[in-house]
């Protein structure tokens, strides 16, 4: 071996980024975001509003009043009431149940299929991921629609079919998104790194992949529980989901049709609400995406 | 010879197979053998696309030869399973070029660091030694608490250098550590490995297409032209003599690549 010292090695260490300082700013970032601060407040909102009306609503949201039927809005009923005289502000209330309920159930049974066999597509290359791949375009050439009417047609339309229909329409999403983006981790150098400390594919995905595009799958979650909501109550519309009695912004909208021309607040306050919900549950997406962007590029 | 050699690469072919519909396959490597022996720094140099860092992968066992062999104390590791890998990878580590991509973005320190220790059941405080090879590559304990994103260039390559020490291994394939560091650092890093193959008794394989550093560091080199071997020998004898145009070339070429890569490293 040559001489070790190379000539006009600086002898000063570099000086450690300020801990507390780098701290600080990634704690943050997360509340400087606009899209995270007012989609956070919107679904936080909802959420709240859903816990609530378990408890308490200000009437309830099912009982019939022929006498206040199709009230105006007044000190007594914030919102008006419907056309049996329920209170709509009650009801309004009572339906962001069935509609967390539906979004996260069907997200959480998309997430819970399509996220493992993403995994799979990714880390196992040939044959195993080309049927997973097959798969995914045969569910995505399915209409989420036709499969509403089907299981409504089979067991009865309920929530239920609808959770199902949702999740069984997104489980491809999620296997697309989570595939490419496990891709990428998996073609790193730190896996490269770790496979040769004899870390196996399982851990690799354990410990590398998941953590690496949770933020991305996070996000994905959140855009897709918003559309959730909107199919929601488009399917319980048309009768294919919750039915009447029983409090859904799909199943207010529908109701209100009657009444366009007379009563039209009937038909603005689910609207709102689902409005509000979905651009609540997608900014907050678009929020979380944003900030993983922004952690990338630094 | 009586020692048994550290690497014997007995006539290895890599070839890629390209996905394109033509399929076209690409020799990364040809027919290439050499030995490395124990305590013995070899230096692999060539261009860009010489094959360098299939080399490097092959050497870990990453990849498989198309065709030849690779041994590792006279065992084949060339296409063994990896639970018969274990020991093979406790003594033959890596350190990649550029240390932003080698090191997980999400792991603090001290995982990236305790990692390969965990995942080859290696018997140790696990504290303790993490402090222990931060100090050796002559890092704070503190930096443990944090990410690599949160350091330089040159403390991030001290931390890969770290976590390759991590399992003692007898190995160190060094695959351009310095190539994509700040050329203030350079020096820093190829000090700290000088140091520290030294201290530890390392055998090193160390991968540039830095001609001068190899002179410095290697006492073997190869050269590497387009998947071929040109030339290998003692380093001073092929920096002094070499027999091959390519070498030649290499050589004359290396004062002009580093003023290049002063100017790309800059902007």
């Amino acid at each position: 071996m040559s001489s070790a010292v190379l000539p006009n090695a600086p002898a000063a260490r570099e000086v450690p980024a300020d801990e507390a300082f780098a701290d600080l700013e990634r704690r943050g970032r997360w509340l400087r975001n606009p899209s995270v601060v007012i989609g956070g407040g919107i679904v936080a909102l909802v959420v709240l509003s859903a816990i609530v009306s378990i408890f308490w609503t200000p009437y309830d949201p099912l009982a019939v009043n022929p006498a206040h039927a199709l009230a105006a809005p007044s000190w007594a009923h914030w919102l008006g009431t419907d056309e049996y005289g329920r209170d709509e502000f009650s009801r309004l209330m009572a339906s962001s149940q069935i509609a967390l309920f539906v979004g996260a159930l069907s997200v959480l049974i998309a997430t819970a299929i399509g996220i493992p066999a993403g995994l799979l597509a990714a880390a196992r290359e040939g044959a195993i991921s080309q049927v997973v791949l097959r798969v995914t375009d045969i569910l995505y050439g399915f209409p989420a629609l036709l499969a509403a009417v089907v299981l409504a047609a089979a067991f009865g339309a309920s929530k239920m079919t609808v959770v199902l229909a949702i999740g069984i329409a997104y489980i491809p999403v999620f296997i697309r998104v989570t595939r490419s983006n496990a891709l990428v981790v998996l073609n790193s150098e730190y896996v490269l790194a770790a496979r040769a400390y004899g870390r196996r594919t399982f851990s690799i995905l354990r410990r590398h992949v998941v953590p690496n595009i949770a933020t991305t799958i996070i996000a994905q979650m959140s855009l897709l529980f918003s559309l959730a909501i909107l199919a929601e109550a488009a399917l319980d519309f048309l009768g294919l989901g919750t039915v009447a009695p029983t409090a859904s912004w799909g199943t207010m909208l529908a109701s209100s049709q009657d009444y366009l021309g007379s009563d039209a607040l009937l038909t603005l306050w689910p609207s709102l609400a689902i409005v509000a919900c979905v651009l609540g549950f997608s900014l907050l997406g678009d929020g979380i995406s944003e900030l993983r962007e922004a952690r990338r590029r630094s | 010879m009586s020692v048994i050699p550290t690497f014997e690469v007995d006539s290895v072919t890599k070839v890629y197979q390209s996905r394109g519909r033509r399929g076209h396959a690409v020799d990364a490597l040809r027919d290439i053998s050499f030995t490395v022996a124990p305590g013995q720094s070899l230096g692999v140099v060539g261009e860009s696309g010489s094959g360098k860092s299939t080399l490097s992968r092959l050497l870990l066992a990453l990849e498989k030869p198309t065709s030849g062999s690779i041994r590792h104390r006279g065992e084949v590791i060339s296409g063994r399973r990896e639970r018969d890998l274990q020991d093979f990878r406790r003594r033959v580590q890596i350190v990649f070029q550029d240390p932003m991509s080698s090191l997980d973005p999400r792991m603090r320190v001290y995982d990236l660091l305790a990692e390969p220790l965990r995942a080859l059941h290696i018997e140790v405080d696990e504290g303790e030694r993490v402090r222990e090879l931060l100090d050796s590559v002559e890092m704070p304990a503190a930096a443990a608490r944090r990410f690599a994103y949160q350091f330089s260039g040159g403390q991030r390559q001290r931390i890969a250098i770290a976590r390759a020490l991590g399992p003692s291994p007898e190995v160190l394939i060094a695959d351009e550590p310095v190539s994509a560091l700040d050329v203030s650092v350079r020096a820093q890093i190829l000090n700290l490995l000088t140091g520290l193959v030294q201290d530890f008794n390392l055998t090193m394989v160390f991968v540039s297409h830095d001609m001068a550093v190899v002179r410095h560091l290697c006492d073997s080199v190869v050269v590497l032209y387009r998947g071929r071997l040109v030339e290998m020998g003692a380093t001073e004898e092929v920096f002094e003599h070499p027999r091959e145009d390519y070498t030649r070339e290499l050589l004359a070429a290396a004062p002009r690549l580093r003023a290049q890569r002063g100017l790309t490293s800059s902007s």
